[in-house]
Protein backbone atom coordinates (compact mmCIF):
# COMPACT_ATOMS: atom_id res chain seq x y z
CA UNK A 1 0.00 0.00 0.00
CA UNK A 2 2.85 2.42 1.05
CA UNK A 3 4.62 1.97 -2.20
CA UNK A 4 1.51 2.43 -4.21
CA UNK A 5 1.80 5.70 -2.73
CA UNK A 6 4.70 6.58 -4.03
CA UNK A 7 3.96 5.50 -7.37
CA UNK A 8 0.50 7.53 -6.97
CA UNK A 9 2.24 10.66 -5.51
CA UNK A 10 5.50 10.42 -7.76
CA UNK A 11 3.11 10.31 -10.75
CA UNK A 12 0.76 13.22 -9.90
CA UNK A 13 4.11 15.63 -9.08
CA UNK A 14 5.34 14.22 -12.39
CA UNK A 15 1.85 15.81 -14.23
CA UNK A 16 1.96 18.84 -12.27
CA UNK A 17 5.81 19.56 -13.01
CA UNK A 18 5.00 19.26 -16.75
CA UNK A 19 1.79 21.23 -16.61
CA UNK A 20 3.65 24.11 -14.95
CA UNK A 21 6.61 23.63 -17.17
CA UNK A 22 4.24 23.91 -20.29
CA UNK A 23 2.39 26.82 -18.98
CA UNK A 24 5.54 28.24 -18.26
CA UNK A 25 6.92 28.11 -21.70
CA UNK A 26 3.43 29.16 -23.32
CA UNK A 27 3.86 32.28 -21.53
CA UNK A 28 7.47 32.94 -22.48
CA UNK A 29 6.41 31.99 -26.16
CA UNK A 30 3.42 34.57 -26.08
CA UNK A 31 5.89 37.10 -24.35
CA UNK A 32 8.18 36.42 -27.31
CA UNK A 33 5.18 36.72 -29.94
CA UNK A 34 4.05 40.01 -28.17
CA UNK A 35 7.68 41.14 -28.63
CA UNK A 36 7.69 40.63 -32.13
CA UNK A 37 4.36 42.18 -32.91
CA UNK A 38 5.28 45.29 -31.19
CA UNK A 39 7.41 48.07 -31.82
CA UNK A 40 10.16 46.50 -29.75
CA UNK A 41 11.27 44.09 -32.51
CA UNK A 42 11.99 47.02 -34.38
CA UNK A 43 14.94 47.50 -32.21
CA UNK A 44 17.00 44.74 -33.46
CA UNK A 45 15.99 44.56 -37.18
CA UNK A 46 15.91 48.20 -38.32
CA UNK A 47 18.94 49.51 -37.10
CA UNK A 48 18.94 52.65 -39.18
CA UNK A 49 15.15 53.46 -38.04
CA UNK A 50 16.26 55.72 -34.83
CA UNK A 51 13.84 58.32 -35.45
CA UNK A 52 11.25 56.07 -35.91
CA UNK A 53 11.83 53.70 -33.46
CA UNK A 54 11.53 56.67 -30.24
CA UNK A 55 8.73 57.99 -32.37
CA UNK A 56 7.07 54.64 -32.09
CA UNK A 57 7.81 53.64 -28.27
CA UNK A 58 7.21 57.47 -27.26
CA UNK A 59 4.13 57.80 -29.25
CA UNK A 60 2.46 61.50 -30.40
CA UNK A 61 2.13 63.21 -27.00
CA UNK A 62 0.71 66.31 -28.62
CA UNK A 63 -3.07 66.83 -30.16
CA UNK A 64 -3.08 66.85 -33.69
CA UNK A 65 -5.61 70.19 -33.18
CA UNK A 66 -4.05 71.73 -30.20
CA UNK A 67 -7.27 70.83 -28.42
CA UNK A 68 -9.02 68.02 -26.24
CA UNK A 69 -11.19 65.76 -28.24
CA UNK A 70 -14.85 65.31 -27.62
CA UNK A 71 -15.37 61.12 -26.53
CA UNK A 72 -19.09 61.39 -26.84
CA UNK A 73 -18.42 62.30 -31.04
CA UNK A 74 -15.68 59.82 -30.80
CA UNK A 75 -18.05 56.97 -30.01
CA UNK A 76 -20.06 57.65 -33.03
CA UNK A 77 -16.86 57.96 -34.87
CA UNK A 78 -16.09 54.47 -34.18
CA UNK A 79 -19.17 53.16 -34.70
CA UNK A 80 -20.14 54.85 -37.71
CA UNK A 81 -19.16 52.31 -40.84
CA UNK A 82 -18.06 55.04 -43.18
CA UNK A 83 -16.04 56.50 -40.97
CA UNK A 84 -13.72 55.01 -38.16
CA UNK A 85 -15.56 51.56 -38.73
CA UNK A 86 -13.46 50.28 -36.13
CA UNK A 87 -15.65 47.38 -35.06
CA UNK A 88 -15.78 45.82 -38.08
CA UNK A 89 -12.46 44.23 -37.14
CA UNK A 90 -12.58 44.86 -33.27
CA UNK A 91 -14.60 43.96 -30.37
CA UNK A 92 -16.10 46.35 -27.80
CA UNK A 93 -17.94 44.56 -25.07
CA UNK A 94 -19.37 47.51 -24.11
CA UNK A 95 -20.62 48.39 -26.47
CA UNK A 96 -22.33 44.85 -26.80
CA UNK A 97 -25.73 46.17 -28.73
CA UNK A 98 -23.74 46.90 -31.65
CA UNK A 99 -23.97 44.02 -33.90
CA UNK A 100 -21.78 41.90 -35.96
CA UNK A 101 -18.41 43.14 -34.29
CA UNK A 102 -15.53 41.64 -36.23
CA UNK A 103 -12.04 39.72 -34.80
CA UNK A 104 -9.83 40.47 -36.79
CA UNK A 105 -7.97 43.04 -34.49
CA UNK A 106 -7.28 42.53 -30.58
CA UNK A 107 -10.47 43.95 -28.32
CA UNK A 108 -10.78 47.54 -27.59
CA UNK A 109 -12.09 46.50 -24.32
CA UNK A 110 -9.32 48.40 -21.43
CA UNK A 111 -7.24 49.22 -24.35
CA UNK A 112 -6.50 52.87 -22.41
CA UNK A 113 -4.85 50.32 -19.24
CA UNK A 114 -2.62 49.21 -22.33
CA UNK A 115 -1.64 51.84 -24.22
CA UNK A 116 -1.42 55.83 -22.99
CA UNK A 117 -2.94 58.53 -24.74
CA UNK A 118 0.19 59.18 -26.69
CA UNK A 119 0.60 55.76 -27.65
CA UNK A 120 -2.92 55.64 -29.05
CA UNK A 121 -3.03 58.74 -30.77
CA UNK A 122 -0.30 57.24 -32.69
CA UNK A 123 -1.68 54.25 -32.97
CA UNK A 124 -4.40 55.73 -34.86
CA UNK A 125 -2.45 57.84 -37.09
CA UNK A 126 0.12 55.09 -38.09
CA UNK A 127 -0.43 51.56 -36.60
CA UNK A 128 2.72 50.62 -38.75
CA UNK A 129 5.10 52.37 -36.53
CA UNK A 130 4.43 49.82 -33.94
CA UNK A 131 2.95 46.71 -36.10
CA UNK A 132 4.52 46.78 -38.91
CA UNK A 133 2.71 44.33 -40.46
CA UNK A 134 -0.22 45.13 -39.78
CA UNK A 135 -3.41 45.00 -42.31
CA UNK A 136 -4.60 47.98 -39.71
CA UNK A 137 -5.23 51.37 -42.20
CA UNK A 138 -3.30 54.59 -41.56
CA UNK A 139 -6.04 56.86 -40.79
CA UNK A 140 -3.92 59.81 -40.38
CA UNK A 141 -1.89 60.56 -43.33
CA UNK A 142 -1.25 63.90 -44.74
CA UNK A 143 0.38 63.71 -47.95
CA UNK A 144 1.18 67.00 -50.30
CA UNK A 145 -1.33 67.32 -53.07
CA UNK A 146 -2.82 63.15 -52.02
CA UNK A 147 -6.19 62.12 -51.11
CA UNK A 148 -7.16 63.60 -47.73
CA UNK A 149 -6.90 61.19 -44.46
CA UNK A 150 -9.56 58.99 -43.50
CA UNK A 151 -10.05 61.13 -40.42
CA UNK A 152 -9.50 64.73 -40.00
CA UNK A 153 -7.51 66.12 -37.05
CA UNK A 154 -10.19 66.41 -35.06
CA UNK A 155 -12.15 63.61 -35.74
CA UNK A 156 -8.57 61.58 -34.76
CA UNK A 157 -8.46 63.49 -31.66
CA UNK A 158 -12.18 62.50 -30.77
CA UNK A 159 -11.47 58.98 -31.13
CA UNK A 160 -8.52 59.29 -29.20
CA UNK A 161 -10.38 60.97 -26.21
CA UNK A 162 -13.05 58.22 -26.63
CA UNK A 163 -10.69 55.72 -26.69
CA UNK A 164 -8.77 56.52 -23.34
CA UNK A 165 -12.65 56.44 -21.49
CA UNK A 166 -12.06 52.38 -22.14
CA UNK A 167 -9.93 51.79 -18.87
CA UNK B 1 -9.28 4.05 -1.51
CA UNK B 2 -7.13 6.74 -0.56
CA UNK B 3 -8.14 10.45 -1.64
CA UNK B 4 -4.95 10.76 -3.62
CA UNK B 5 -5.57 7.34 -5.89
CA UNK B 6 -9.16 9.47 -7.25
CA UNK B 7 -7.03 12.40 -7.73
CA UNK B 8 -4.63 10.21 -10.07
CA UNK B 9 -7.10 8.11 -11.31
CA UNK B 10 -9.28 11.67 -12.43
CA UNK B 11 -5.97 13.21 -13.92
CA UNK B 12 -5.05 10.08 -15.99
CA UNK B 13 -9.03 9.61 -17.31
CA UNK B 14 -8.61 13.83 -17.88
CA UNK B 15 -5.02 13.02 -20.13
CA UNK B 16 -6.58 9.94 -21.76
CA UNK B 17 -9.68 11.82 -22.90
CA UNK B 18 -8.18 15.15 -23.99
CA UNK B 19 -5.41 13.00 -26.40
CA UNK B 20 -8.40 10.67 -27.68
CA UNK B 21 -9.98 14.39 -28.29
CA UNK B 22 -6.74 15.82 -29.98
CA UNK B 23 -6.71 12.73 -31.93
CA UNK B 24 -9.86 12.99 -32.94
CA UNK B 25 -10.07 16.69 -34.14
CA UNK B 26 -6.84 16.47 -36.15
CA UNK B 27 -8.37 13.48 -38.10
CA UNK B 28 -12.34 15.13 -38.75
CA UNK B 29 -11.01 17.26 -41.86
CA UNK B 30 -8.46 16.89 -43.98
CA UNK B 31 -7.87 20.11 -46.44
CA UNK B 32 -6.51 19.11 -49.71
CA UNK B 33 -3.02 20.37 -50.04
CA UNK B 34 -2.42 23.37 -52.24
CA UNK B 35 0.24 23.69 -54.88
CA UNK B 36 4.14 24.11 -53.95
CA UNK B 37 4.27 27.47 -55.07
CA UNK B 38 0.85 28.78 -53.85
CA UNK B 39 1.11 30.59 -50.48
CA UNK B 40 -2.12 28.90 -49.41
CA UNK B 41 -0.37 25.74 -47.09
CA UNK B 42 -3.82 23.88 -47.14
CA UNK B 43 -7.27 25.20 -49.32
CA UNK B 44 -10.71 25.54 -47.88
CA UNK B 45 -13.97 26.01 -50.07
CA UNK B 46 -15.64 29.12 -49.71
CA UNK B 47 -19.00 26.87 -47.98
CA UNK B 48 -16.31 26.30 -45.12
CA UNK B 49 -16.65 29.49 -43.43
CA UNK B 50 -20.38 29.64 -44.08
CA UNK B 51 -22.86 30.21 -41.40
CA UNK B 52 -25.06 26.43 -41.67
CA UNK B 53 -28.31 28.07 -42.70
CA UNK B 54 -26.33 29.49 -46.19
CA UNK B 55 -24.53 26.36 -46.39
CA UNK B 56 -27.69 24.76 -46.48
CA UNK B 57 -29.50 26.31 -48.68
CA UNK B 58 -26.30 26.02 -51.43
CA UNK B 59 -26.45 22.80 -50.68
CA UNK B 60 -30.17 22.17 -51.28
CA UNK B 61 -30.72 23.18 -55.65
CA UNK B 62 -34.62 23.56 -54.77
CA UNK B 63 -33.71 26.19 -52.12
CA UNK B 64 -30.75 27.66 -53.62
CA UNK B 65 -32.07 31.15 -55.05
CA UNK B 66 -29.01 31.15 -58.15
CA UNK B 67 -31.26 28.26 -59.43
CA UNK B 68 -33.71 30.04 -61.50
CA UNK B 69 -31.15 31.42 -63.21
CA UNK B 70 -29.25 28.03 -64.17
CA UNK B 71 -32.68 26.69 -65.52
CA UNK B 72 -32.92 29.83 -67.70
CA UNK B 73 -29.74 29.39 -68.74
CA UNK B 74 -30.59 25.86 -69.98
CA UNK B 75 -33.33 27.33 -71.61
CA UNK B 76 -31.15 29.52 -73.44
CA UNK B 77 -28.68 27.06 -74.20
CA UNK B 78 -31.55 24.81 -76.06
CA UNK B 79 -33.49 27.53 -77.70
CA UNK B 80 -32.93 30.26 -79.74
CA UNK B 81 -32.90 33.61 -78.73
CA UNK B 82 -35.58 36.02 -80.58
CA UNK B 83 -33.55 37.48 -83.82
CA UNK B 84 -30.92 34.40 -83.89
CA UNK B 85 -31.56 31.67 -86.37
CA UNK B 86 -29.82 28.93 -83.54
CA UNK B 87 -28.85 28.61 -80.38
CA UNK B 88 -25.86 27.66 -78.32
CA UNK B 89 -26.82 23.43 -78.88
CA UNK B 90 -26.74 23.54 -82.58
CA UNK B 91 -22.92 24.16 -82.65
CA UNK B 92 -21.86 22.45 -79.33
CA UNK B 93 -23.82 20.00 -78.80
CA UNK B 94 -25.78 18.64 -75.14
CA UNK B 95 -25.09 21.30 -72.60
CA UNK B 96 -23.89 18.15 -70.21
CA UNK B 97 -21.44 17.02 -72.43
CA UNK B 98 -18.24 16.05 -71.19
CA UNK B 99 -16.08 18.59 -73.85
CA UNK B 100 -18.57 21.31 -72.26
CA UNK B 101 -17.70 21.14 -68.77
CA UNK B 102 -14.08 20.81 -69.49
CA UNK B 103 -13.62 23.94 -71.59
CA UNK B 104 -15.61 25.72 -68.98
CA UNK B 105 -13.76 24.78 -65.90
CA UNK B 106 -10.63 26.36 -68.03
CA UNK B 107 -11.65 29.61 -68.18
CA UNK B 108 -9.95 32.60 -68.40
CA UNK B 109 -7.68 31.37 -71.42
CA UNK B 110 -6.00 32.15 -74.13
CA UNK B 111 -8.31 32.96 -77.23
CA UNK B 112 -6.46 33.00 -80.65
CA UNK B 113 -9.50 34.32 -82.44
CA UNK B 114 -8.88 37.74 -80.50
CA UNK B 115 -5.28 36.95 -79.30
CA UNK B 116 -5.69 37.44 -75.37
CA UNK B 117 -6.59 35.86 -72.47
CA UNK B 118 -10.15 36.06 -72.00
CA UNK B 119 -13.29 35.19 -69.03
CA UNK B 120 -16.05 32.88 -70.17
CA UNK B 121 -18.39 36.00 -69.89
CA UNK B 122 -16.27 37.31 -73.17
CA UNK B 123 -16.18 33.97 -74.84
CA UNK B 124 -20.43 33.73 -74.59
CA UNK B 125 -20.56 37.32 -76.26
CA UNK B 126 -17.82 36.69 -78.81
CA UNK B 127 -20.27 33.58 -79.56
CA UNK B 128 -23.15 36.14 -79.61
CA UNK B 129 -21.43 37.93 -81.83
CA UNK B 130 -19.86 35.92 -84.37
CA UNK B 131 -22.08 32.74 -84.38
CA UNK B 132 -25.86 34.29 -83.86
CA UNK B 133 -25.62 37.58 -84.78
CA UNK B 134 -26.60 38.84 -81.62
CA UNK B 135 -25.70 42.10 -79.64
CA UNK B 136 -23.04 41.37 -77.05
CA UNK B 137 -24.37 41.49 -73.34
CA UNK B 138 -23.05 43.78 -70.39
CA UNK B 139 -21.87 42.18 -67.24
CA UNK B 140 -24.90 42.82 -65.11
CA UNK B 141 -27.28 41.41 -68.19
CA UNK B 142 -29.52 38.80 -66.27
CA UNK B 143 -29.11 36.69 -69.09
CA UNK B 144 -25.59 36.36 -69.44
CA UNK B 145 -25.26 35.54 -65.61
CA UNK B 146 -27.67 32.99 -66.25
CA UNK B 147 -25.33 31.45 -69.15
CA UNK B 148 -22.77 31.66 -67.02
CA UNK B 149 -24.32 30.28 -64.36
CA UNK B 150 -25.72 27.43 -66.08
CA UNK B 151 -22.30 26.32 -68.08
CA UNK B 152 -20.41 27.08 -64.09
CA UNK B 153 -23.15 24.79 -63.21
CA UNK B 154 -22.49 22.26 -65.51
CA UNK B 155 -18.88 21.96 -64.48
CA UNK B 156 -19.43 21.70 -60.92
CA UNK B 157 -17.37 18.87 -59.12
CA UNK B 158 -14.69 19.56 -61.49
CA UNK B 159 -11.65 21.59 -60.26
CA UNK B 160 -10.70 25.25 -61.96
CA UNK B 161 -8.12 24.04 -64.91
CA UNK B 162 -6.71 26.94 -65.74
CA UNK B 163 -3.31 26.85 -67.86
CA UNK B 164 -0.65 29.63 -66.23
CA UNK B 165 2.20 28.91 -69.18
CA UNK B 166 2.75 29.65 -72.54
CA UNK B 167 0.43 33.16 -73.85
CA UNK B 168 -1.37 32.98 -69.89
CA UNK B 169 1.58 33.41 -68.18
CA UNK B 170 2.64 37.29 -68.47
CA UNK B 171 -1.64 37.51 -67.48
CA UNK B 172 -1.07 35.11 -64.14
CA UNK B 173 1.74 37.07 -63.38
CA UNK B 174 -0.40 40.30 -63.71
CA UNK B 175 -2.99 38.77 -61.41
CA UNK B 176 -0.17 37.29 -58.54
CA UNK B 177 1.06 40.95 -58.66
CA UNK B 178 -2.50 42.38 -58.19
CA UNK B 179 -3.69 40.01 -55.41
CA UNK B 180 -0.68 41.59 -53.12
CA UNK B 181 -0.84 45.40 -53.95
CA UNK B 182 -2.14 47.30 -51.77
CA UNK B 183 -4.64 49.53 -52.60
CA UNK B 184 -7.53 52.11 -51.89
CA UNK B 185 -7.24 54.52 -48.69
CA UNK B 186 -7.06 51.87 -46.52
CA UNK B 187 -3.89 50.24 -48.29
CA UNK B 188 -5.08 46.53 -48.28
CA UNK B 189 -3.60 43.84 -50.22
CA UNK B 190 -5.96 40.45 -51.32
CA UNK B 191 -3.37 38.75 -49.84
CA UNK B 192 -3.81 40.45 -46.53
CA UNK B 193 -6.73 39.16 -45.95
CA UNK B 194 -7.08 35.65 -47.87
CA UNK B 195 -4.13 34.63 -47.13
CA UNK B 196 -3.78 35.43 -43.92
CA UNK B 197 -6.48 36.43 -42.03
CA UNK B 198 -9.33 34.02 -43.19
CA UNK B 199 -11.38 32.43 -40.36
CA UNK B 200 -11.16 35.64 -38.58
CA UNK B 201 -14.18 37.49 -38.45
CA UNK B 202 -14.59 41.19 -40.22
CA UNK B 203 -17.97 42.16 -38.97
CA UNK B 204 -20.29 39.72 -39.24
CA UNK B 205 -18.98 37.69 -41.87
CA UNK B 206 -16.20 35.09 -41.84
CA UNK B 207 -13.04 36.07 -43.91
CA UNK B 208 -12.59 33.35 -46.63
CA UNK B 209 -9.85 31.51 -48.36
CA UNK B 210 -11.10 34.21 -51.45
CA UNK B 211 -11.52 31.13 -54.31
CA UNK B 212 -13.60 31.91 -57.44
CA UNK B 213 -15.37 28.63 -57.82
CA UNK B 214 -19.08 29.55 -56.43
CA UNK B 215 -18.99 32.39 -58.42
CA UNK B 216 -22.08 33.44 -59.93
CA UNK B 217 -23.48 33.31 -56.46
CA UNK B 218 -26.43 34.50 -54.72
CA UNK B 219 -25.47 37.35 -52.14
CA UNK B 220 -27.99 37.60 -49.54
CA UNK B 221 -27.30 40.47 -48.78
CA UNK B 222 -28.20 41.81 -52.07
CA UNK B 223 -30.87 39.63 -52.76
CA UNK B 224 -29.76 38.90 -55.95
CA UNK B 225 -27.22 36.91 -58.00
CA UNK B 226 -23.60 38.37 -58.30
CA UNK B 227 -20.88 37.92 -60.71
CA UNK B 228 -17.10 36.83 -59.49
CA UNK B 229 -16.11 40.89 -60.70
CA UNK B 230 -18.97 42.02 -59.17
CA UNK B 231 -17.43 40.55 -55.81
CA UNK B 232 -14.38 42.04 -56.77
CA UNK B 233 -15.58 45.21 -56.65
CA UNK B 234 -17.05 44.92 -53.49
CA UNK B 235 -13.99 43.86 -51.84
CA UNK B 236 -12.20 47.23 -53.95
CA UNK B 237 -15.13 49.00 -52.21
CA UNK B 238 -14.18 47.59 -48.47
CA UNK B 239 -10.98 48.61 -49.13
CA UNK B 240 -12.08 52.43 -50.32
CA UNK B 241 -10.52 51.82 -53.62
CA UNK B 242 -12.08 52.21 -56.78
CA UNK B 243 -13.60 48.99 -58.49
CA UNK B 244 -13.28 48.15 -62.07
CA UNK B 245 -15.71 47.49 -64.91
CA UNK B 246 -16.67 43.97 -65.99
CA UNK B 247 -14.06 42.08 -67.93
CA UNK B 248 -10.92 44.87 -67.11
CA UNK B 249 -7.97 42.95 -68.01
CA UNK B 250 -6.82 43.69 -64.20
CA UNK B 251 -9.89 41.56 -63.32
CA UNK B 252 -9.68 38.94 -65.52
CA UNK B 253 -5.61 38.46 -64.58
CA UNK B 254 -7.06 38.05 -61.19
CA UNK B 255 -9.60 35.54 -61.88
CA UNK B 256 -6.83 33.67 -63.44
CA UNK B 257 -4.78 33.95 -60.55
CA UNK B 258 -7.18 33.25 -58.23
CA UNK B 259 -8.27 29.72 -60.40
CA UNK B 260 -4.57 28.75 -60.10
CA UNK B 261 -4.94 29.55 -56.53
CA UNK B 262 -8.02 27.27 -55.63
CA UNK B 263 -6.68 24.02 -57.99
CA UNK B 264 -7.47 20.94 -56.27
CA UNK B 265 -10.85 22.30 -55.27
CA UNK B 266 -14.07 21.59 -57.07
CA UNK B 267 -16.03 24.24 -58.69
CA UNK B 268 -19.58 24.85 -56.78
CA UNK B 269 -21.27 27.22 -58.66
CA UNK B 270 -23.70 28.35 -57.85
CA UNK B 271 -23.19 29.21 -54.65
CA UNK B 272 -25.16 31.05 -51.83
CA UNK B 273 -22.91 33.99 -49.81
CA UNK B 274 -23.65 36.18 -47.14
Amino acid sequence: MARLHTCASLLIWTCLGAAVLSFASSLAWSAECKRKTAGFYLLETAAGASHRLSLSLQGITASLTGALGDPERGRELLINRQKGDCLSCHKLGMLATIADQGGVGPALDGIAQRYSEAQLRQILVEPKAYFPDTIMPTYYKVEEGGEAPILTAAELEDLVAYLKTLK
Amino acid sequence: MRPIFGWALILLTACALGGAFFVAAGEMRAYPPAEPANPLKFLMQGEDFLIPTLRAQQADDFDNPAFPLVEAGEAAWTRPETGAAKACQDCHGAGGRNAVKQAVASYPKYAPDVRGVISLETRINLCRKNHLGLDPLPGDDPRIIAMTAYLRWLARGSPSTVSVTGPNAEVFERGSRLFQTKLGRFQISCAQCHNEKFGQKYGADTISQGHPLAYPAFKSSEGRVITLHERFRMCNRLARAEGLPDDAPDYVALELYLGWRSKNLPITAPGVRP
